[in-house]
């Protein structure tokens, strides 16, 4: 009898641990990494006030740039993906939307950073699942056409004749998903966090692959079909237009 | 009793442990009701997205939403400004409809009812689903024209619906997605199933001569063949995007602004029949006026594009007498839901 309540008591001891150990789980080192964004035109910063000129010479002004990154992934040396839920609306005109943070980043040494400019297609096949940063009330979305739209560059440039026009660029639609991946170099998360400078030159997304002349393609939206030699376009330059400035 | 001693070690190990015990049930903060829609007889099978289940306080939360201009730019327009429950939920037989702003839209306002089965909604199904489909009339420039965030500033300081919020979906927040998910909410309850036709089918009405022969000539593949693409029974509707041949040079690309797929030129969605004699004027744009005018065109009227849909492609042009046309409007006319458009559950709170 005794030793018969010995062992359910063990038992039992030993299931209630087990519930336990979640507990002891999270005391594994997992790390924040603190992204710092800045969005340049080469290696100056960009001002809404500032006139500045794109590769194919266009001067322009910028008005709104605004961008939704997701699908955070860390590639770890023995090529192993670390994925991240974040959704994270980037918006030039708010400073608290270009600093965020990845969560649960476990230590180890890192070869590669993946992001991708817009949201996937199962995201973007409804307005109603939002996660992240996603919200339909802050203007980047298509509601008569449903997807999200991925980046916003607007602003006005100076055509041949001398005249301020308005440009739209409207990245969006599955084929406009961008995906990114930068190299690291011997990235070792151990038990620190970590803040990334990630800097995204205009320089590079008018000019890095495919130079985009505004006077060409002033009003890009994604919705037409005359849109689509421009999505593959700006998208390879996307692909270049993310750098890191450091790791600290 | 040594059992007795183990098990009390073991409960109060247990409770040492586990922080996320569920509280006992009455200590449950009270949440909304659910709300189970009857599929009805003849129907498919409905099926209710697993992220917005029916409620009862979030059906009468997106009634009160869908009547309410709030959700206009000037305070001005609501979504029953242009879906008028006695018209089947269309516009008055306005051929367009006129936003705010006073400018014109290109489409005629589509009916509102048995929405819960539509695949897609808009005449080119640009909507993907209900609850996405809210914001595209309230954020129109050419309809409602609102910033969402402007309406959603609007409703969390009303004086009413943060409390509504609150019951329907247990947060006083009004957010776009539950702006969203409790409009299409009350549409998923706006089901239309009592026309004499439901009644005939259940046995429970007569049908005149003349309406059974409209009936037969509707699937009769030589005659209406309007079965086709308006399924008969049920929904009415095959939900497929056709190009009808109603024009050779398309103002309105329909489908194709979609998917660009040039094979979808001049295609739109296969709408309802249901409550179509209430629903006038007729097809994407409007043009026609009376149910004759329509059944015309499948007779004689359409033209042959390269899109136009196969179903009317191998029909013969003139294949309808006059009188059996005149049957077919007839039978038309038994898809009329009086109960719909009568029922207090639908009209303004």
């Amino acid at each position: 009898m005794r030793t018969q309540f010995g062992i359910s008591a063990l038992l039992i001891a030993s299931f209630i641990l087990n519930g336990c150990k979640k507990d002891e789980q999270e005391v594994i080192p997992q790390q924040e990494i603190q992204f710092v964004i800045d969005h340049s035109i080469g290696n100056t910063p960009v001002n809404f006030f500032d006139v500045f000129q794109n590769p194919a010479g266009n001067s322009y002004k910028t008005s709104t740039l605004k961008y939704i990154l997701s699908n955070f992934k860390l590639v770890k040396q023995d090529g192993s993906i670390v994925n991240f839920p974040n959704i994270e609306v980037v918006n030039e005109e708010l400073d608290t939307t270009k600093t965020f943070k990845l969560t649960n980043v476990v230590d180890g040494n890192y070869a590669a950073l993946r992001f991708s400019i817009g949201v996937d297609s199962v995201q973007n096949a409804t307005l109603v699942n939002g996660g992240g940063d996603l919200d339909p009330s802050d203007g980047m979305v298509w509601t008569w056409n449903t997807g999200y739209i991925f980046l916003k560059h607007e602003g006005q440039f100076l055509d041949s004749a001398g005249i301020w026009q308005p440009f739209v660029y409207h990245l969006g639609t599955n084929s406009g998903y961008t995906e990114i991946e930068i190299p690291l170099q011997s990235f070792t998360i151990e038990g620190k966090l970590k803040t990334i400078r990630l800097n995204f030159d205009l320089i590079k997304a008018y000019g890095a692959v495919n130079t985009l002349n505004y006077t060409i393609w002033q009003n890009q939206q994604s919705v037409t079909t005359a849109d689509k030699p421009w999505i593959l376009a700006i998208k390879a330059n996307l692909k270049q237009s993310f750098a890191i400035r450091s790791i600290e | 009793m040594r059992n007795h001693l183990g098990i009390l070690c073991a409960l109060l190990l247990i409770s040492s442990c586990a922080k996320d015990v569920p509280v006992p049930e009455d200590e449950f903060p009270k949440g909304p009701t659910p709300l189970t829609i009857q599929t009805p007889f003849g129907f498919p099978q409905l099926i209710i997205p697993q992220n917005n289940p029916t409620t009862i306080e979030g059906v009468a939360l997106g009634r009160k939403l869908f009547y309410d201009p709030i959700l206009s730019g000037n305070n001005a327009m609501s979504c029953a400004s242009c879906h008028a429950q006695n018209f089947g939920f269309t516009d008055h037989e306005n051929t367009v409809s006129t936003g705010i702003d006073g400018i014109a839209g290109t489409r005629n306002s589509m009916p509102l009812f048995n929405l819960a089965w539509a695949p897609a909604l808009l005449w080119d199904g640009g909507a993907a689903d209900l609850e996405s489909q809210v914001l595209a009339p309230i954020t129109s420039p050419i309809e409602m024209h609102e910033d969402v965030a402007h309406a959603l500033d609007e409703l969390n300081a009303h004086n009413e619906y943060p409390a509504l919020f609150e019951k329907a979906f247990g947060t006083p927040k009004a957010t776009s997605f539950l702006l969203m998910k409790a409009i299409a909410q009350f549409e998923r309850t706006m089901i239309s199933a009592d026309s004499k036709y439901d009644r005939y089918m259940r046995g429970d009405a007569q049908f005149s001569e003349q309406e059974i022969r409209g009936m037969n000539l509707f699937s009769d593949m030589n005659k209406g063949d309007c079965n086709h693409c308006h399924t008969l029974g049920g929904l009415f509707t095959d939900f497929g995007y056709r190009n009808t041949g109603l024009d050779f040079e398309y103002a309105d690309q329909g489908r194709f602004l979609i998917t660009l797929n040039e094979a979808d030129k001049g295609k739109f969605k296969t709408p309802s029949l249901r409550n179509i004699a209430l629903t006038a004027p007729y097809m994407h744009d409007g043009r026609f006026t009376t149910l004759m005018e329509c059944v015309q065109h499948y007779n004689t009227g359409f033209v042959v594009t390269p899109n136009l849909d196969p179903a009317l492609a191998f029909v013969q042009q003139g294949r309808m007498t006059q009188q059996e046309m005149e049957d077919i409007v007839v039978f038309l006319h038994t898809l009329s839901d009086s109960s719909f458009i009568s029922n207090p559950a639908f009209s303004a709170p």
